[in-house]
């Protein structure tokens, strides 16, 4: 074990290091890529050394692809295809028969 | 002025090419603004008809999905009393749940058992239908249609602080509603972070 870098909770963060707190804070705009270079870095660093924050980092990283993943769940029914691009040529939309883009829906 | 056949064949050529497939992800929106099918198709129907018209305003180029989510919430809120579905929140509430976090500090190996166990897509789902508005449009744009802080405030017409604290309080919402699931599956482990156990692990490297 000695050869393992000190735990950054075990001692109070120096100039330009993230703490506990901070990182706690930040820990969602850090999963969403929300924060700045510098702070996006010191979040990283804190995470890749720190025992007691990196567990969770690592739960809402999952959660957050847990919700990420209900996009390939839910698509338009087939029935609403149809009613946008009946809508849409009343006003005078004609799709492209060659792309087909639109006709996906009633074929 | 009238376009002539062949700018009318590219303008709508180019609605095709670059609204069209984004229907899945409108309505995506639309259903979690009305939690209801028919009320969703309405919403989408209204927004390519409103897109279509407006397409000369669209600048190329630009993102057209940012674009039809935010006709798309226009459509909805013209359909609804606004202030029936809003759950005006204080500035201060993102401090409380940045608190909040700050206070549940510690392992949560337990959770991550946890999520391995639970079948999260058709809870999750479930528990994103439930959520209430104003958290939900939050969470549907920023962590299902992957739509920055900056882009959710632009379709959602609020500052960028408000999509902060409103999805920060619904992601919360979200995994209260899964801990009650897994309660009622017999799964006793909390799936929210837990506080820092008495004797806190050895430091060591992660990945």
């Amino acid at each position: 074990m000695s050869d393992l870098p000190p735990d950054p909770c075990a001692a109070p963060a120096g100039p330009g290091e993230a703490d506990c707190t901070m990182v706690l804070q930040q820990l969602w705009d850090y999963l969403d890529s929300e924060l700045g270079p510098d702070k996006m870095q010191a979040v990283r660093t804190h995470l890749t050394l720190c025992s007691k924050c990196y567990p969770l980092y690592d739960f809402e990283k999952a959660f957050l692809e847990a919700i990420a993943d209900c996009r390939c769940t839910t698509c338009a029914p087939n029935d609403v295809r149809c009613h946008v691009i009946e809508a849409l040529r009343r006003v005078g939309f004609c799709p492209d028969e060659q792309a087909g883009i639109a006709n996906k829906a009633t074929g | 002025m009238a376009l002539t056949p062949a700018e009318q064949r590219e303008y709508d050529s180019s609605f095709e090419r670059e609204a069209l497939p984004w229907l899945d992800d409108v309505y995506r929106f639309a259903l979690s603004l009305t939690r209801n099918e028919a009320d969703a198709d309405d919403i989408v129907q209204e927004t390519y008809l409103r897109a279509y018209r407006s397409w000369h305003t669209f600048e190329r180029g630009s993102d057209a999905r940012r674009w039809l989510f935010t006709i798309c919430r226009n459509a909805f809120l013209r359909t609804r009393e606004r202030a029936r579905h809003q759950v005006e929140l204080e500035d201060g509430d993102v401090e409380a749940v940045a608190s909040e976090v700050a206070e549940n500090t510690g392992s949560s190996s337990g959770d991550e058992r946890l999520l391995t166990r639970l079948d999260l897509g058709p809870a999750l789902s479930d528990a994103l239908a439930k959520l209430a508005e104003p958290f939900r449009s939050a969470v549907t744009l920023v962590d299902v249609e992957d739509q920055s802080y900056e882009a959710a405030a632009e379709i959602l017409g609020v500052p960028i602080g408000t999509v902060r604290s409103r999805l920060f309080r619904g992601r919360r919402l979200l995994q209260q509603m899964l801990t009650e699931y897994a309660r009622d599956a017999g799964i006793p482990t909390p799936i929210t972070p837990v506080a820092a156990p008495a004797a806190a692990p050895q430091p060591h490297r992660y990945p």
